[in-house]
């Protein structure tokens, strides 16, 4: 600890913090337009100086100067602010002053300081900057001539984004941001640099002259995108979503957004939005009441209910519900319509790692939480391209390398962001991740990486998985996956030698392995390593929609009550009961895809869809279609008129996050709040509204729908919620039992065992290429959209507009295919036409096409029994 | 006991030899002084062939009255100008604060001051209504105008 005085105040800080920070903890504040807590200090812009009494004669800039022992600081002498205001008038000189139309007047950190300081006129003179305004790149607009030089956008972009899109060019005076070339921006959008711009040099296209600063409502929420759980900022302007902006205040994301988040929001205001509730008369769906709509469903589930048992019905219900309505959900089909049968998209299209985790670690295992990964110091990223799927999170993984000297272990198929950044990049086929983790793990007991005190303190099943290791050799390894030898052994070694190691895997990558079997052999991995029951260490496991951990935690699954309580256990049955007021069937329900099988053969005759596209989004959709078609009657809850919409037999309008209250719970086991920034759209009402409508017209009390009376009911009965009280949730949100704490707290709700068991998982090897069918055909996410809601964005769709394949640069050749050609996919399930992007992130033998678009429907290339397909694709277009 | 009664007489007829303040409206109107607040008028530039609003919003921040609604857009030349701008008179207190806090000098104010209409939504004029120079009372070829110059005349 050093101690110093910072204008006659004594100041006990930790060494290595700066003047600046040390006079913020005793609540001095110096002014700034250069520093930022989430960058290096950068020492730019001079307004921040201040007076040291050991190092007399000079001012020395607060920011970047770090404390010494007995220092005796000054932040505002006449001498200082002399200086600041000087500096401030030589901002001015080529300052365009033209804040009128400026859209950061009223949040311009220059126009604050320059009011502070009183400047009305300057001493020097010159012309007013000229450089050309750049009009052209979408999203974010630059017109450098507002810039002070800070450097932020660059940092940031470098530093903390990873896209490294900005810099500055020429010297003095001459010197601008701009990109190579003075070409447009071409990068990932995330509209970051314009955000920390302290200046309107760099702004926001979409918020362009829509409104100022201070004329907006301001509503915390939570972005309803991926399960990074990034709290937002919606700007509310007559009813009107302005515009999107980071929380600073945020748990997860500390006011950093992606695209999605900051670009996103747009779907919510779509004119193709439902407004009216819709009900299937001869053949056509028409607009229908309410109250209409409601007794067709409740009469249709009635009657098969009397006519084919209560096993007929089944329900899907969306990962991007709030924790209350996916409670409220299968409630009503546990009580009222009395059936099991009820599945997240989480627990088909990807099997979820949840279960897999959950045997291996427990219930509710600790989670390292996101803002901790920064501290992290290894990391695996495995199976999950996560700079796309979560960026913020793939922030935090950039700022660890990259600030931080971070070791970095990718394997990844496909040549992804991160590969760039990282110590060794494994590149391995697709579908064999299994076989890699079991050869490091290997590896490291091989060579005594091991962390032997905590194996033997807190983990079982050491000898057994051993053994199951034993063929994991490098040369098996090499064989099964592509990777060499010597590559397996430095990641292993890379990984093994860092004290907070995390292994990051990701839902919603739509190929590869056996999701559960990767989870535990990952948890495997960790516990070997001794990451496990400390911050910033551990299994990150990545949920693909907002609220897909949340989904799991309410009961959302077949065969688990809300807490992942096990149905079939006689004594959680009861006390769910008890609860309920209703007799629960003990039989385990069936999973989405055996909803789906058991609608292909007719022993499932209803479906209730909420929030929910299988058309579009689950594999196969041929076999889908012909499912849902099946299905006598479909009533489907969504926003938008989607494919599977079009086939229901009632259609509920629904309101969007932004419209609704409720709470969501995030990657790292963080419950947070939506809160209601829009009235509802049209006649729409929440799913939860519904939900409890639906049960109602079925003549069931499940409880009201309001979010706070639910929360309660689910703190009494899930042991991970009970401290959980709806109206004390701040914004940054509360950390649930067991995340980011230390110790690895187990469930206590149901008989676990005590340690955290290794498993031995077998690796499989996926369907080879064949010669009829030459190339994997790998699925995925785009950074630039989730699920298929971010399409119905305008913003969004500007830059990343349709669907493509991408291809190797050598198999692009070998097939005489150019950038911009359009080629024929064919997999043994079907064929689709579509435009070629040749790229150096692709693998010869593989290809991978994006799965967030409706046209062209890649699914009717894929296969739900299979984890990934192979395709031959045909030339169509010279 | 008359002599109060002469005393008050005599302020009535000394009143019959002096120039009436009333004035027979509408046949005779009366002229607006140089600062005379009536309704606003924004300013046209010839030069740029566009409203010289630039749509900051000030004016609508300063309102006491919050009578004016203004929303910005972009123009195919990419600036700001005010696709919505709209004052509703109903409200306006003419305190003329709109004048002072405009940073481009757009809006001024004028003489017209007979602003009495049949039905309320008559008094919400926008942007077009605003930007025509407003039908005088009699007399007056051109009222003086409220605007930053006479402001700081006055002062
Ligand atoms: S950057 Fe700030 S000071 Fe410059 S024009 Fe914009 S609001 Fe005004
Ligand atoms: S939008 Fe994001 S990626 Fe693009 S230049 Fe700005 S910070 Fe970099
Ligand atoms: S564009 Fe903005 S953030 Fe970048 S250097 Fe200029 S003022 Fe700073
Ligand atoms: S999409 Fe995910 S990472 Fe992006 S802002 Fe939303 S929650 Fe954050
Ligand atoms: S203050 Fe002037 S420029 Fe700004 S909106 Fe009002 S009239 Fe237009
Ligand atoms: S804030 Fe310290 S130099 Fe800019």
């Amino acid at each position: 600890m050093i101690r110093l005085t910072v204008d006659d105040r004594e100041v006990l800080v930790e060494a290595g913090t700066t003047i600046l920070e040390a006079a913020a903890t005793s609540g001095i504040r110096i002014p700034t337009l250069c520093y930022h807590e989430k960058l290096q200090p950068f020492g730019a812009c001079r307004i921040c100086v201040v007076e040291v009494e050991q190092m007399k004669g000079r001012l020395i800039p607060s920011c970047s100067t770090p404390v010494t022992e007995g220092m005796v600081v000054r932040t505002r002498t006449e001498q200082i602010l002399k200086a600041r205001r000087t500096v401030l008038e030589l901002l001015l000189i080529h300052h365009p002053l033209d804040c009128p139309i400026c859209d950061k007047g009223g949040e311009c950190q220059l126009q604050d300081l320059v009011y502070e300081f009183g400047i009305t006129q300057n001493r020097f003179k010159d012309q007013k900057s000229n450089h050309p305004i750049d009009y052209v790149s979408p999203l974010v607009e630059r017109n450098t001539n507002r810039c002070v030089l800070c450097g932020m956008c660059v940092r940031v972009c470098d530093e903390v984004v990873g896209a490294s899109e900005l810099s500055m060019v020429n010297r003095g005076i001459r010197t601008k941001i701009t990109t190579d070339f003075d070409r447009p921006l071409d990068c990932e959008f995330c509209g970051e640099c314009e955000n920390i711009c302290p200046v309107g040099a760099l702004t926001n296209r979409q918020f362009k002259f829509k409104a100022r600063a201070w004329e907006m409502q301001t509503i915390s929420t939570v972005c309803s995108f991926c399960s990074t759980g990034c709290a937002i900022k919606l700007c509310v302007k007559n009813g009107q979503i302005a515009r999107a902006v980071g929380e600073p205040e945020g748990g997860a994301n500390r006011g950093s957004l992606c695209i999605k988040g900051r670009f996103g929001y747009e779907y919510v205001m779509s004119p193709e939005r439902i407004k009216r509730p819709l009900v299937r008369r001869n053949g056509k769906l028409e607009e229908a009441t309410w109250e209409e709509a409601l007794q067709t469903a409740a009469r249709g589930f009635k009657a098969i209910k009397e006519k084919d048992g209560p096993e007929a019905i089944a329900g899907f219900c969306s990962a991007r519900l709030t924790n209350e309505e996916a409670y409220l959900f299968q409630k009503l089909l546990r009580t009222a319509m009395g059936t099991n049968n009820v599945d997240n998209s989480g627990g088909y299209a990807h099997r979820g790692y949840s279960p897999g985790l959950r045997e291996s670690l427990g219930v509710s295992p600790a989670v390292p939480s996101v803002e901790d990964l920064r501290s992290s110091d290894a990391f695996l990223v495995i199976r999950s391209n996560v700079s796309e799927t979560h960026p913020v999170v793939g922030y935090q993984v950039t700022a660890a390398v990259k600030q931080n000297d971070a070791r970095l272990i990718v394997a990844d198929p496909r040549r992804v962001k991160l590969s760039r950044l990282a110590s060794v990049h494994l590149s391995h086929r697709p579908g064999t991740e299994i076989a890699i983790l079991n050869g490091l793990a290997r590896v490291i007991l091989d060579e005594g990486l091991e962390d032997r005190e905590f194996l033997a303190g807190s983990t079982e099943g050491l000898q057994g998985l051993k053994k199951s290791l034993e063929k994991y050799t490098p040369a098996f390894v090499e064989q099964a996956t592509g990777i060499a030898g010597a590559d397996l052994k430095q990641a292993a070694r890379l990984f093994a030698s860092g004290e907070k190691g995390v292994i990051i895997i990701s839902a919603g990558m739509g190929f590869g392995g056996d999701d559960a079997a990767l989870a535990r052999c990952a948890a495997n991995l960790a516990q070997i390593t001794g990451n496990a029951g400390k911050p910033g260490a551990g299994v990150l496991f990545l949920g693909e929609k907002n609220n897909s951990h949340g989904v799991v935690d309410m009961g959302a699954e077949p065969d688990r009550l809300p807490g992942g309580q096990r149905i079939a256990d006689d004594a959680v049955r009861q006390r769910f009961e008890k609860a309920w007021g209703a007799a629960l069937s003990s039989k385990p329900g069936r999973a989405a895809e055996e909803i789906l099988s058991g609608a292909e053969q007719g022993s499932i005759k209803a479906l209730y869809c909420v929030g929910e596209n299988p058309l579009q989004t689950y594999p196969d959709s041929r076999r889908t279609k012909k499912a849902l078609g099946n299905i006598a009657f479909l009533v489907v809850q969504d926003l938008f008129l989607t494919p599977t919409a079009q086939m229901a037999q009632v259609v509920f309008p629904v309101t969007s996050f932004a419209e609704k209250e409720g709470t969501y719970t995030n990657c790292e086991h963080r419950i947070q709040r939506l809160r209601k920034a829009l009235p509802p759209y049209g006649e729409t009402k929440s799913d939860g509204e519904i939900i409890c409508a639906v049960a109602k017209a079925l003549g069931t009390d499940i409880g009201p729908p309001a979010p706070e009376k639910v929360m309660a009911e689910i703190a009494g009965l899930v042991p991970r919620y009970r401290e959980v009280t709806y109206d004390k949730i701040p914004v940054k949100g509360i950390m649930l039992d067991g995340a980011g704490k230390n110790g690895n707290e187990q469930g206590k709700s149901e008989a676990l065992p005590p340690r955290a068991q290794l498993i031995p998982v077998d690796f499989v090897a996926p369907p080879a290429p064949t010669a009829e069918y030459p190339y994997v055909l790998l699925t995925g996410p785009l950074l630039f959209h989730s699920g298929s809601l971010s399409p119905r964005s305008k913003g969004i769709c500007v830059v990343c507009p349709e669907a493509f394949v991408e291809i190797g640069h050598k198999d692009a050749r070998a097939l005489d295919i150019k950038n911009g050609d359009t080629v024929a996919v064919t997999s043994a399930k079907g064929s689709i036409t579509i435009g070629v992007r040749v790229t150096a992130k692709q693998n010869p033998g593989s290809v991978f096409i994006p799965y967030h678009f409706a046209q062209p429907p890649v699914h009717e290339l894929t296969d739900g029994s299979q984890p990934q397909v192979v395709v031959k694709i045909e030339k169509r277009t010279p | 006991m008359i002599w109060p009664l002469i005393k008050g007489l005599s302020v009535t007829f000394k009143y019959f030899f002096t120039r009436p303040v009333t004035m027979k409206y509408p046949e005779e109107r009366w002229e607006p002084g140089p600062r005379w607040r009536g309704r606003q008028q924004l300013l046209w530039d010839e030069e740029k062939g566009r409203e010289k609003c630039v749509a900051c919003c000030l004016c609508a921040t300063v309102c006491p009255a919050q009578c004016i609604r203004v929303e910005g857009a972009e123009n195919e030349n990419h600036e700001k100008y005010p696709k919505v701008y709209e004052i509703d008179l109903n409200r306006c207190i003419f305190c003329g604060f709109c004048v002072e806090a405009c940073p481009v000098s757009a809006i001024i104010m004028t003489g017209a001051y007979e602003l009495a209409e049949y039905e309320r939504k008559d008094n919400i004029y926008s942007k077009e209504d605003l930007l025509k120079e407003p039908q005088l009372p009699g007399g007056a070829e051109k009222a003086q105008t409220f605007n930053l110059e006479t402001r700081l005349i006055s002062k």
